[in-house]
């Protein structure tokens, strides 16, 4: 062989196959960064978010759009469709920051009518400087630059974990069940009341509580960069802000860290500010005791059982814990100080 | 701009080498292809970090004023002030991006004081440019070198398959070959040498360098509680990341050279063969210890001065060696026992020279594996319990930090990441041991199918390997 021929061969065989396995992974797109999966029902897994939310939120049909952390990740957007009208998908991340969340926001408003956004308002997310991430974003998939998809088009996990996962699953897709389903989640077991009580340590008094003053200016911060913009920018969209229905246990968990003068801090400036917005409605189920304070419905400190989520939906359909005067919020605060000290002996 | 990157492989490389082979059509008196590669390499030295170009810049015009005002003069004593200021500016310049702050620390910590640190960002490939046209400079005072155009200069200086990370060339090594009429035409008689050699050095630094530094990176971070099996294996695992890490940058220069019709001198010709630690340095980083032999040990008088002086320049060059390598003590410390061990190897070559070749060759390698611990470790704590752990006796398992670096595409069969660790190990001394080098397979290149399938899979395989999906763990929240 001649090494003229040797180079045609070779270059030839390289090309043709980096075309091959670009075309290949679009036209599976187990990410749905493209299209809607073909000729599967994607597996979604709350490990890969990062991923399949910039999928989801690129190439599903929605008009609403649901956004937090692991504690949005068992609602059901059919459910959400019914209790307050529109197309909803899940655009959550568990342990998503601010940042997270507001990259979701960006693809869903730049690719599409988002009429209204459920917010779940965790303010450990609002506890960070605002350009930290909970890990390193992808973020090739959620920009519009062509040339920088080459990550994903030629990415050896993509080629041998996710691709066969998708071919897996192979069957008629069927939109609805999926973003049900996406990302759905409950453990083994139920802590109980015992459970939940051994999770936060009241051998001893509620302790001192922290200065508040870095947990407002990242809370500030957070929001100045991270939600006031979207809000801002879309009048024509109803930002739906809740307070998750957190375990009283948790609000015990705070004051014996110290920092449940800083939550209700946060509380306070968050609900200022969220309130001086003409397109956002608060509720405020942090206080809404008859969930908080029932210990069998919680799978840890934070994570309640998927009715909850649901239920949500109704009440906030309803107008149950909606907030429309700071006012309110300093009542709730109050109670649910009280609720937690008296956890302590 | 890294050759491990979707942006070299897949656009500036191929564009590149379009771009000059289609200039060098144009009449050789229009060196437009030249002026091309030269802007290329530009991009390609500031593509991550644009600031760094100014830098280069103005080390080349100023280089090459010098040179051009030393090589003007007859009177040497005219020169010798030129060549001086060539120094302290080349000098001083390294001295004050990558050295400074290591002498302020240290004078603080010595003296009480507190002057301020700067905490600058190296620019890319300093050492290398800095060394590279240091030796032009000398070069030039001593005036034997040709004078040549600020195009011709600024292309030896900059070509960038060499830039960042070498070999240190000399201006006589590259400059006659661009200005070779037949090299100016795209050449497959190159072109095919040259990507088999590409696709062999993304390999060993992308897939093998990596995984062996994934390893390393879990053991070197756990130094203090290694038990003896994981002290050797991390030990030589670092052993063979930074030869196949720095090889293969090396192999993939050589590579994207012959595409340019342009041979770059071989910088490591298996050195872990060595039977001595002379041989080493014969074999490892060929073309540093070209330049501290030719620019430091010869001109102290080298061996020509009696056996206490070439000792004591034998330790000036390792000690300058080891400052090279990086601004640290563990630097110093290594070339100083490396210089140790070249002083001894002088001083005891009859005696070492007659054991059994094996033995030797052990010797050189045990005594290389060891001096990498220094090389790498973060701290002289870390590396002397790394080296204790090694002598201990203290036997137990491979803990899975280490291990899953050697786990198989996709997590398959975790169970055996051990046994794939333990082939991964044997595969890679082959390789350093058994086989021949890229250099040599590149100069004894046969156009095969099986060549040819090689390389492709290997590229491709490396290609797909430049990005990941990250999974993240996390559940709560």
């Amino acid at each position: 062989m001649t090494r003229k021929r040797w180079c045609m061969l070779a270059l030839g065989m390289l090309v043709g196959l980096l075309l091959g396995v670009i075309a290949l992974v679009v036209f599976v797109d187990p990410f749905e960064i493209y299209h809607r999966a073909l000729f599967y029902n994607p597996p979604y897994d709350s490990s890969t978010q990062m991923y399949s939310g910039a999928g989801v939120a690129k190439s599903y049909t929605y008009d609403s759009i649901i956004v937090g952390s692991s504690v949005t990740e068992n609602c059901t957007p059919s459910v959400y469709d019914r209790a307050l009208g529109g197309r909803f998908v899940k655009l959550s991340m568990n342990a998503g920051l601010s940042l997270d969340h507001a990259k979701m926001m960006d693809i869903a408003f730049r690719t599409h009518d988002v009429r209204r956004v459920v917010y779940g308002l965790d303010l450990f997310a609002f506890s960070q400087y605002y350009n930290n991430q909970k890990a390193r974003t992808p973020d090739y998939l959620y920009d519009d630059n062509p040339f920088n998809d080459v990550s994903y088009l030629l990415n050896k996990n993509v080629l041998i974990s996710y691709i066969p996962q998708a071919l897996a699953h192979i069957g008629k897709p069927d939109e609805d069940m999926c973003r049900d389903a996406m990302y759905y989640w409950e453990p083994p077991a139920m802590p109980g009341t015992k459970g939940l009580r051994a999770m936060v340590d009241l051998s001893g008094p509620m302790p001192a509580q922290q200065d508040v003053s870095r947990g407002l200016e990242m809370a500030q911060l957070s929001y100045t960069h991270n939600l006031l913009p979207y809000i801002q920018a879309h009048p024509e969209t109803t930002f739906t802000f809740f307070f998750p229905p957190y375990s009283i246990y948790y609000w015990a968990g705070q004051a014996e860290q110290g920092m449940l003068d800083t939550a209700m801090a946060q509380r306070r400036l968050l609900s200022g500010l969220l309130l001086a917005e003409p397109n956002v409605e608060l509720y405020d189920f942090h206080a809404h005791f008859d969930w908080v304070a029932d210990d069998s419905l919680y799978y840890d400190l934070i994570h309640y059982i998927a009715s909850v989520n649901d239920e949500m939906a109704f009440a906030m359909a309803q107008g149950l814990c909606r907030v429309t005067d700071p006012a309110q919020i300093e009542e709730n605060s109050a109670a649910l100080m009280q609720a937690a000290a008296a956890l302590f002996p | 701009m890294l050759f491990n990157s979707y942006v070299f492989i897949l656009a500036f490389l191929p564009l590149t080498l379009i771009g000059y082979f289609l200039l060098g059509r144009l009449p050789e008196r229009i060196p437009l292809n030249k002026l091309f590669l030269v802007l290329a390499s530009f991009v390609f030295y500031g593509y991550n970090n644009p600031s760094y170009v100014p830098i280069i810049v103005c080390s080349i015009l100023i280089n090459y004023a010098l040179s051009q005002m030393m090589l003007a003069s007859e009177k040497k004593g005219l020169r010798l002030p030129l060549m001086l200021l060539g120094l302290f500016l080349n000098l001083g310049v390294l001295f004050y991006f990558k050295y400074h702050d290591f002498f302020i620390s240290n004078f603080n910590a010595a003296f009480k004081t507190s002057f301020a640190l700067h905490h600058l960002m190296l620019p890319l490939g300093i050492s290398f440019f800095t060394f590279q046209q240091l030796s032009y400079v000398i070069d030039s005072y001593r005036r034997t070198v040709p004078r040549y155009n600020i195009l011709d200069y600024a292309l030896f200086v900059t070509f960038f398959p060499q830039l960042v990370a070498g070999p240190i060339v000399l201006h006589s090594e590259i400059v006659p070959q661009f200005a070779d009429e037949k090299n100016r035409r795209f050449n497959f008689d190159n072109f095919a040498p040259g990507l088999y050699a590409f696709a062999l050095g993304l390999f060993k630094k992308v897939i093998v360098a990596d995984t062996f530094g994934a390893a390393v990176e879990a053991g070197f971070s756990s130094a203090l509680s290694l038990n003896t099996i994981e002290a050797w294996f991390v030990a030589i695992g670092y052993t063979l990341q930074l030869y196949f890490d720095f090889s293969g940058y090396c192999d993939v220069a050589t590579g994207v050279g012959l595409m340019f019709n342009i041979k770059i001198p071989l910088n490591f010709n298996s050195p872990y063969k060595s039977m001595n630690i002379r041989e080493f340095w014969q074999r490892w980083h060929i073309t540093l210890s070209r330049f501290l032999t030719s620019y430091i040990y010869f001109p102290l008088g080298g061996s020509r001065k009696g056996l206490t002086r070439t000792c004591i320049n034998l330790m000036i060059v390792f000690l300058a060696s080891g400052l090279w390598h990086g601004a640290g003590w563990l630097f110093l410390l290594w070339g100083l026992m490396h210089g140790a061990a070249s002083v001894l190897y002088r001083l005891f070559r009859k005696q070492y020279d007659s054991l059994h070749p094996a033995l030797q060759w052990l010797m050189t390698f045990c005594f290389v594996i060891v001096a990498w611990v220094f090389f790498r470790a973060t701290s002289l704590a870390d590396a002397l319990a790394i080296v204790k752990s090694m002598l201990m006796m203290d036997f137990g398992p491979i803990r899975d930090s280490i291990t899953s670096a050697f786990a198989l595409p996709g997590g398959f069969r975790p169970g055996y990441n051990g046994i794939f660790m333990m082939i991964w190990y044997v595969l890679a001394l082959v390789a350093c041991l058994g086989m021949r080098n890229t250099y040599e397979k590149t100069m004894d290149f046969k156009p095969t199918l099986l060549n040819a399938f090689t390389t492709v899979v290997l590229i491709l395989y490396v290609t797909l390997s430049l990005s990941g999906v990250s999974v993240f763990l996390y559940f709560n929240f």
